[in-house]
């Protein structure tokens, strides 16, 4: 699914936030990329879908060498990627139902088609009673649900988390974890950054450990 | 792409386009004010560049020119020249204007005031000669031409064409439009610019949906174009707003300045402008819109990953 060839990525060409980094992620993996702060793991995810370029070596994605895609081709690949964040990034003005349907909006999906998924997406994630409110009446908990639920609801191959839990109290955190990984019993392939070594171990696939942006110690 | 999907897309760039001109009301408003005072401004130079230019039209296609004959010039002698004259190739009318004639028009001129002639002895007024030219020859330069192979010897006492009239008024006309030309310029640009600014804090406004557009995998296209459909509806909206405004003036003006400018334009030569013109117009102010907007997210690409 993903091979990263001894993939450096260098700031102003001095600063090095990843050096050499190579690792493999089969097919509905689900996987965490842990190491302290600065360690280079959302340096890496950004990597992951084209936020920015390696300054060397190779992303291989589903056998499309994505270091070297044009330009024109990043929608097309995205669209094939769901992204979570820590700040959730969700539009405050719209209401749950139209931050996810956002996503199925710009692809040219037709309304009927944007309706039914966005309520299966939303039933699944048990926000449909809340499809009408605003994120800001939200809690992070719920507002993290609507950010998985807008990443999901393409049926991506990949779904990208960073920091997913890291605005959350411990169970709100877990609750999360729970659906990332009944999303992977899906078949998406899943990839969370996090510094908290504890919650990797209790639900990863396979654990990648950054440090200072050089090593790598798949588990 | 099917087409189903292009229609999809294309419907919500129009939607979020009209959402933003909503959300963003104030300054959508603010903008579309300005584009139309600006417009207002470039239309009425416009109709003033297209009024000077038929009133010269008008005048040009009446231009005549008239040899005045010496006092004692005898009737031979003008039936010669007055020959002469008819055979030239420019010429389209030759009139002959009696002293007695002449008289009787001026007294018609001066209608109501002709007690001031009445003190005169004789009648001073010379015989004259109408000349009408055809129309290809009613330009300053083919005038000037047959004006010069005219000879000043008798029974020609004077010619008179209205040239200094002409040449001041082509000069004018010149410094008019040159003006307009500049002011026009100067103002397309500024309108540009409010324009190009407005969208940018637009999309200052909308920096969050842009970002999340493209993590979701929005192309450049599908986020760029809603902006410029929003320079576009401004430009149109601006433009359209500037013609009702000159519509309006020139019909409170009209029912004041009619029979004024039938009389100094000449009748039905005064112009306003029609609907091509409009839509042209209209059109521009799309066009501005759409080239401020276009500049204006230009950068987009390169700021949002």
């Amino acid at each position: 699914m993903i091979h990263i060839h001894q993939a450096s990525k260098y700031y102003n060409n001095a600063n090095p936030a990843l050096v050499d980094v190579s690792f493999k992620i089969n097919k509905g993996d689900f996987v965490f990329i842990t190491g302290p702060s600065g360690a280079g793991k959302t340096t890496l995810l950004r990597l992951m879908f084209c936020a920015e370029r390696p300054s060397s070596g190779e992303i291989i994605l589903n056998g499309v060498n994505i270091s070297r895609i044009k330009p024109s081709a990043i929608p097309a690949l995205r669209r094939s990627i769901g992204v979570v964040f820590q700040d959730f990034k969700l539009l405050a003005s719209r209401t749950v139902f139209e931050n996810v349907a956002f996503a199925l909006e710009i692809t040219g999906t037709g309304s009927k088609t944007i309706k039914k998924k966005v309520w299966q997406t939303l039933k699944w994630v048990g926000l449909l009673q809340k499809k009408d409110a605003l994120p800001p009446c939200l809690s992070g908990g719920e507002q993290q649900r609507v950010a998985i639920a807008r990443s999901i609801v393409n049926n991506p191959l990949l779904l990208l988390a960073d920091e997913p839990t890291g605005n959350l109290d411990p169970q709100l955190a877990l609750d999360i974890m729970k659906l990332f990984k009944a999303i992977n019993a899906r078949g998406t392939t899943i990839v969370v950054a996090t510094h908290n070594r504890g919650m990797a171990e209790q639900f990863a696939d396979k654990i990648i450990s950054l440090s200072r942006s050089h090593s790598i110690e798949p588990r | 792409m099917n087409p189903a999907s292009a229609i999809a897309r294309l419907r919500y760039c129009i939607a979020s386009s009209l959402q933003n001109l909503r959300r963003n009301l104030t300054l959508s408003l603010i903008t579309t004010s300005t584009i139309a005072v600006m417009f207002t401004i470039c239309t009425s130079m416009l109709l003033v560049l297209l009024n000077l230019s038929a009133f010269m039209q008008t005048w040009a296609d009446q231009l005549q020119i008239i040899v005045y004959f010496e006092m004692q010039a005898s009737a031979k002698d003008m039936q010669r020249f007055e020959k002469e004259i008819e055979a030239r190739p420019e010429v389209e009318q030759v009139r002959h204007v009696s002293p007695e004639e002449a008289m009787r028009l001026l007294k018609g001129a001066l209608e109501g005031q002709d007690g001031i002639l009445y003190g005169l002895p004789d009648n001073p007024l010379p015989a004259s000669l109408e000349i009408r030219l055809h129309k290809p020859y009613l330009t300053n330069d083919a005038v000037e031409a047959f004006v010069a192979g005219i000879t000043r010897t008798p029974p020609v006492a004077d010619i008179e064409y209205g040239q200094r009239w002409l040449e001041r008024f082509i000069a004018f006309f010149e410094l008019a439009r040159l003006t307009c030309l500049l002011l026009g310029v100067f103002l397309i640009i500024f309108t540009y610019c409010i324009i190009a600014n407005t969208i940018r804090l637009m999309v200052y406004s909308r920096r969050d949906e842009i970002e999340i557009m493209k993590l979701v995998g929005a192309g450049s296209l599908m986020v760029k174009f809603p902006f410029w459909l929003e320079g576009a509806l401004q430009g149109a909206c601006g433009a359209a707003l500037a013609l009702l405004i000159v519509l309006g003036v020139e019909k409170l003006a009209m029912n004041n300045l009619a029979t004024l400018l039938n009389f100094y334009l000449g009748s039905g030569s005064y112009v306003f402008l029609d609907w091509p013109m409009a839509a042209a117009i209209t059109a521009a102010g799309a066009l501005l819109g759409l080239a401020g907007s276009f500049f204006a997210v230009n950068h987009l690409d390169a700021h949002y990953s």
